[in-house]
């Protein structure tokens, strides 16, 4: 399972978006995520930060601009992490795991084959006869990272995925999240309205402002390659932080 | 232990009407030729019981048959209306009408095409419960989780796994509601069916009826309420069987 892909290149070009009734939401925006990188979004609630994610997963279409993606060719390249894990109630978390393969027409037993090993990689190995309603959030969202990983794709889209957990969880997930990247380099755009997630976790920052959403910073965070929970007690991290919580909190940033 | 206790409640208020009755009765302020004093109610379903088993059987058959028939129809015809918005909003309200057509001014319609016996029973029962089942599986279909849609497009599910996999085992909660009402209507649909098709308890009632035998109407009518909770005790059953590993309503102990 070491065979490697690299990421792929997502380039958002001039996107504007307007929906039917609160008009425009994206106001001409770019940005390129390179290959490997792991960018976060950051802004202010209802600035359609989710609406980007579903842009580069192709579930939506903007109004004007365009997507760039070079991967379409690859089947299955993107894989999409929700914010409520949206298991499939009625199917053990092994099963819910093997969906995505199952879907592109596989038998079940290569999937569960395939899920197991997916299911390992989050530290979830005893959980896979369990069902979703039997698990802790915690374990919930781990089990969706592992449904999204099965695939092993070049791009993961991931929309606030740890925002309903409790700190403790959140913090070990997301040291989890930054060693998995770390082994696959695959392209993450992860979307969170928290400034410590965004500074923990990646390798690029951006900051949007409240609606019709205008970019205000792009920057890289210049941390350790290895993060562990010691690193949010450093300088380097406060000042990061600061950064970013700087342009969050300017007059643009708010309504 | 704690099911057999739950059944304690209803049954005090049911000793209680029993044993009013049975002393109004006897003491003459209910003229027994209206109301027949349980006790006979009792001695008259053992005096008739062969007659009333079989009446019984013949009816529950033409309940079930009924209700089976509404199951595979109406689900079917559910299903074909929630693929397209246009075939929903044409069929539909044609779907409503038998929701409100007078059964009983109906059935002799039923002898007329069918003739007298069996299979215009099974048609009345069948009229009756079908609204039911296609409305709540229709409701159901409609209702399932807009991001797990997303996902299942994501994976380039075909139209066929979105059903097989996402909406339907989403709308079973929704379609067991919609069986257990149908269950007490197709009885109902089956006695009126044998009140002009003839057979089984709703013939036993019309006869007892002519010949003035109050107490074996009242005991055929006890019968066929039975049958009415049976077969919602079976859908009762299925549904806790099929959903109890997943869905909250069959996880509480209230039902």
């Amino acid at each position: 399972m070491s065979t490697k892909r690299s990421g792929a290149r997502l380039e958002f070009q001039k996107i504007e978006k307007q929906f039917q009734g609160t008009g425009l939401v994206i106001d001409r925006v770019s940005f390129c995520v390179e290959p490997g990188e792991f960018v976060t979004m950051l802004g202010p609630s209802g600035c359609g930060k989710s609406t980007f994610l579903k842009l580069a997963a192709g579930l939506d279409r903007p109004s004007a601009g365009k997507v760039d993606l070079d991967s379409f060719a690859q089947a299955n390249f993107r894989s999409f992490v929700f914010q409520d894990a949206h298991l499939l109630p009625w199917r053990t978390v092994i099963d819910n795991i093997a969906l995505p393969l199952e879907l592109t027409g596989i038998t079940r037993d290569e999937a569960r084959t395939a899920a197991e090993a997916s299911l390992k990689r989050v530290h979830l190995t005893d959980a896979g006869h369990k069902y979703p309603n039997q698990l802790s959030g915690g374990m919930r969202m781990r089990a969706a990272v592992a449904r999204a990983l099965i695939t092993r794709p070049t791009l993961l889209l991931m929309d606030e995925p740890f925002a309903a957990l409790d700190e403790n969880t959140r913090h070990r997930l997301q040291e989890e999240l930054r060693e998995l990247w770390l082994q696959e380099r695959m392209t993450v755009l992860f979307v969170t309205h928290s400034v410590s997630e965004a500074v923990f976790l990646s390798s690029r920052a951006v900051v949007l402002s409240a609606r019709p959403a205008r970019l205000l910073l792009d920057t890289r965070i210049d941390l350790a390659e290895h993060r562990d929970q010691n690193l949010r007690l450093g300088s380097e991290f406060s000042a990061q932080m600061r950064i970013l919580h700087d342009a969050f909190k300017s007059p643009e940033a708010s309504v | 232990m704690s099911r057999l206790r739950s059944l304690f409640p209803p049954l005090v208020p049911l000793i209680g009407f029993v044993i009013l009755f049975e002393f109004l009765v006897r003491w003459g302020i209910i003229p027994s030729y209206l109301v027949p004093a349980p006790s006979e109610v009792v001695s008259a379903i053992l005096e008739i019981r062969s007659e009333l088993f079989a009446a019984a059987m013949g009816t529950m058959t033409a309940a079930v048959v009924g209700l089976l028939l509404s199951f595979v129809v109406g689900s079917s015809f559910a299903i074909c209306l929630s693929l397209s918005e246009f075939a929903r909003k044409a069929f539909y309200p044609y779907a409503v009408f038998f929701q409100t057509v007078p059964i009983i001014a109906v059935a002799p319609i039923l002898v007329i095409w069918f003739g007298f016996g069996q299979p215009t029973v099974i048609a009345s029962a069948f009229i009756v419960s079908i609204f039911p089942v296609i409305a709540s599986t229709l409701l159901g279909l409609r209702s399932t989780d807009p991001a797990l849609l997303d996902l299942f497009k994501l994976y380039s599910a075909r139209p066929l796994q979105v059903m097989w996999r996402l909406r339907l085992p989403y709308a079973l909660p929704e379609i067991f509601s919609g069986l257990r009402i149908a269950a007490g209507l197709s009885v109902i649909g089956a006695i009126v069916g044998e009140f002009i098709g003839g057979g089984g308890l709703g013939s036993l009632v019309d006869t007892a009826r002519t010949m003035q035998r109050i107490d074996q109407v009242f005991a055929a009518v006890l019968i066929s309420s039975l049958i009415g909770l049976v077969m919602i005790a079976l859908i009762n059953y299925l549904s806790w069987w099929a959903l109890k590993n997943w869905h909250h309503s069959e996880r509480g102990e209230d039902v």
